[in-house]
């Protein structure tokens, strides 16, 4: 990762549920971390064993200490190894590197009423949401999907914090929520957010489209992860130079290691920032972003470098 | 497409199209006297894609109008008088559902002030149909005294608050509902800045 930023240090760690962790981060030179608005995330730029993973996770307010942020991880158990990565060897006086943070998930200004769905882990980025639509004053609700209590970090401090505007509800307690009854009962214009499994994040935003809940108004946090595949070669049409993008890497990565800056910021295929143009395209662009629409991705004539890739002879980009 | 293939006069001015038969779960109606027409279409040509009983209606006018009588609306407000239509439809609004498609038809300025209605209640756009029926006469701001006149058909106006001499340009601003007027000025060419239209 070319725009590793920031060094941190680790100087707390918490376990406020079963398998999850929080870390308390700070400035490594001393200074004070920058403020960040709700729904904020940094990646950060891991070592695993020689391998490099790009883990991103939403920033939580520390409280008592506006100079520093606190993130929360949920060890995955069947993932690539990131969060184990910090469950297993990130302790207090570790030091980590990330990026500056990214909001692909801020809360939005207009709207009668916002609500906001959580699925485990998904809580994170609405921990601070939900200070923030307070202090705005805006009408605000939180359901909380939860396999069993234990699965839920902060639980107590956060029902005891926003009472009725938080509903949890417990899968092995027999209170799934039920999306259709939830969505219908909105507001016409009312936002929503949602952050959790792919799962929870599909069936929440189908719910949605099936009472026609404008577009504009679904907002999802998505840390796309960019998968491998198989290996492609990339025309740079400005230099004529040729790049290969290995099974490992990304194409951004392989861009930003040929000196081409694209601006990329949130580096999950949310932003938009790195968007490239495609000048020519001998084969198919395996879109994996959430930036640009069904019509842009058929129209082949742009990718996000950061998640997508190509499957073909080859792909000439305007760089 | 970029932005340049777009004439730019018609960045600025609002856009009107024609009411459909989107999907929705509740509709919302403003028409007046001449929009009705727009509504009575929908009716009578797509059958059940319009469906009357989950359809609120507010209609500016004396009564309800012929065309409209005998449809079995879910509710159907008559008001005399724009500004209490715009009251009553505000009022439909805050109690939609989610899913509710909000259509417009009458005349530009009825259109431009339901726009902004919708957007103070905290519906997007992409829910909003428009249809222009009847007068296109433009409700015009003075930018220099803030003056406000009504079914201005001309290009060139005196301003009945300062008493300048102004000329209404194809700049609509959507915060009031209002296309803006700018003082001739002294020694100013007052030959039709390139590629602008009369408003009439």
């Amino acid at each position: 990762m070319n725009d590793a930023e920031l060094d941190l240090v680790v100087c707390a760690v918490g376990e406020p549920a079963r398998d999850v962790r929080t870390f308390e981060l700070a400035a490594a030179d001393g200074s004070a971390l920058a403020p960040v608005a709700a729904g904020a995330h940094v990646r950060f730029d891991l070592d695993v064993g020689g391998r490099r993973l790009a883990n991103a996770y939403s920033l939580m307010p520390c409280p008592g200490d506006p100079g520093r942020w606190t993130i929360a991880v949920k060890l995955e158990r069947q993932g690539r190894g990131g969060s184990r990565h910090f469950h297993e060897h990130v302790g207090v006086g570790a030091r980590l590197r990330a990026c500056a943070p990214v909001n692909a998930f801020p809360l939005e200004h207009t709207g009668p009423r916002h609500l906001f769905l959580a699925g485990g882990i998904g809580i994170t980025p609405f921990v601070a949401m939900m200070e923030e639509a307070e202090a705005r004053g805006l009408d605000f609700a939180l359901h909380w999907s939860l396999h069993e209590r234990a699965d839920g970090p902060f639980l107590d401090a956060l029902l005891a914090r926003w009472g009725d505007r938080l509903r949890v509800h417990v899968s092995t307690e027999g209170t799934r929520v039920d999306l259709d009854l939830l969505l219908a009962a909105e507001p016409a214009g009312a936002r929503l957010y949602v952050c959790g499994s792919d799962r929870l994040v599909e069936a929440t935003l189908a719910a949605a489209r099936r009472i026609h809940w404008p577009e504009s108004r679904l907002h999802r946090e998505v840390f796309a992860t960019p998968a491998g595949g198989d290996a492609f070669t990339v025309r740079l049409a400005r230099s004529g130079r040729e790049i290969s993008v290995g099974a490992e890497e990304t194409l951004l990565d392989v861009l930003e290691a040929a000196g081409c800056d694209v601006g990329a910021m949130c580096r999950g295929g949310a932003c938009g920032a790195c968007e490239t143009a495609v000048l020519a395209c001998d084969g198919d662009i395996l879109h994996a972003d959430q930036w640009l629409d069904e019509a842009a991705h058929a129209a082949r004539d742009r990718i996000m470098p950061c998640v997508s890739r190509f499957s073909g002879r080859l792909l000439t980009l305007d760089l | 497409m970029g932005v340049e293939m777009v004439p730019a006069a018609s960045l600025t001015l609002p856009v009107h199209g024609r009411l459909g038969t989107a999907p929705a779960r509740a509709r919302i109606a403003l028409v007046d006297g001449a929009g009705a027409a727009a509504l009575a279409r929908l009716r009578a040509g797509e059958g059940e894609a319009l469906t009357a009983a989950a359809t609120r209606v507010v209609v500016v006018a004396a009564g309800v109008p012929t065309v409209l009588a005998g449809i079995a609306f879910a509710e159907i407000v008559v008001a005399a008088d724009r500004e209490a239509a715009l009251v009553a439809f505000a009022r439909l609004l805050r109690g939609a559902p989610m899913g509710t498609l909000v259509q417009i038809a009458g005349s530009d300025t009825l259109i431009g002030l339901a726009r902004r209605v919708v957007r103070d209640v905290g519906l997007p756009d992409e829910r909003v149909e428009t249809e222009l029926a009847g007068s296109s006469a433009r409700r015009v701001q003075c930018i220099h005294c803030k003056t406000v006149t009504e079914d201005v058909t001309e290009r060139r106006i005196v301003c009945p608050g300062c008493g300048l001499e102004l000329d209404v340009r194809d700049h609509y601003s959507r915060r009031l509902a209002a296309y803006q007027a700018v003082w001739v000025g002294p020694g100013v060419n007052t030959a039709l800045v390139g590629g602008e239209t009369s408003a009439s």
